[in-house]
């Protein structure tokens, strides 16, 4: 048990090195898919089409 | 083609949408499968104790980061025969995972080093070799930015993905053609596993759940990498309009 440090620094740096990384891609596929939007939107707006309607809220839930 | 990509492109977009679906969530029930498996069902080795349990994450991100590069590898040749964007953009996705396993391996390796060589580091050949190949694959991704946009950087990167798998047989096979302090593969080699069962399974199972993840990250990284490509477009056709 002496080497227990040992094997926990291991883990610890591999989980944190995969957590890292996967927190960075969502971080950039919520960056890319919000520019998206925008774009679209933009686009859109200046060939003066209607925005599309978001879909509609559950029936239990009311409209905000 | 067409502006936003070639036919081959929305086949692939398709295939990595259902493959992000399907390993994701695998991915984190295997993730929890390994950390029991290594806790509570692995036996401790006889020589060097509880130290020995790091082999099956260092293992299996090894496996993972080798099987990254060979997709890269295989993308790259794609690449440089088609022309399709939809390949280096895959080349790309799995150059930048490889090198986040590869990067795990060799921060999970010195803490397995330094108890039982007494050295964190050595210039061993199989060390060595895996610096290089981690080397090489950053080295691919500084590049992409500094080759220019379009076919050119991309061109250029194939061809450094291609030349870096080169170093992964030479990885494999540095164990055996010069002297190391490096463990001999326990796993595939001629007589087959050298393991109890116990700790063949938990290795299988380690192995599964990067494996799972590594395809998992790849798939939403070229997911990214092809909205940016859309992005593009529609930046582009803003101007055009404005």
């Amino acid at each position: 048990m002496k080497n227990l440090p040992y094997l926990l620094w291991a883990y610890v740096l591999i989980g944190l090195l995969i957590s890292v990384y996967g927190m960075s891609l969502v971080r950039r596929f919520r960056q890319v898919a919000q520019e998206l939007e925008t774009l679209a939107a933009a686009l859109r707006a200046r060939r003066g089409e209607a925005v599309p309607p978001r879909a509609a809220p559950p029936a239990s839930q009311p409209p905000a | 083609m067409t502006e936003t990509g070639s036919r081959v492109q929305d086949r692939m977009d398709a295939i990595l949408r259902k493959v992000r679906n399907v390993t994701t969530p695998l991915a984190g029930f295997g993730l929890i499968a390994a950390a029991y498996f290594i806790v509570g069902y692995a036996p401790e080795e006889a020589q060097q104790g509880i130290v020995q349990k790091i082999f099956y994450g260092h293992v299996a991100s090894a496996w993972a980061s080798y099987l990254c590069f060979f997709i890269t590898f295989v993308s790259s040749g794609l690449y440089l025969w088609k022309r399709d964007r939809a390949w280096d953009l895959l080349a790309l996705s799995a150059a930048e995972v490889g090198v986040v396993f590869c990067t795990a391996v060799l921060l999970s390796g010195p803490f397995w080093g330094k108890p039982i060589w007494g050295t964190w580091w050595t210039w061993d050949a199989r060390l060595t070799t895996t610096l290089i190949l981690w080397l090489i694959y950053v080295g691919y991704l500084l590049l992409r930015p500094f080759a220019g946009e379009g076919e050119r950087g991309a061109r250029f990167a194939a061809v450094v993905g291609i030349i870096g798998f080169l170093d992964i047989p030479l990885i494999h096979l540095s164990v055996r053609w010069w002297r190391t302090l490096h463990p001999q593969p326990i796993v595939m080699n001629a007589r087959g596993p050298q393991l109890p069962p116990e700790m063949l399974t938990t290795l299988l199972v380690t192995l599964v759940a990067f494996t799972l993840l590594a395809v998992s990250f790849i798939a939403i990284r070229a997911e990214i990498e092809r909205l940016r490509d859309l992005a593009a477009v529609l930046r582009r056709r803003a101007l055009r309009e404005g």
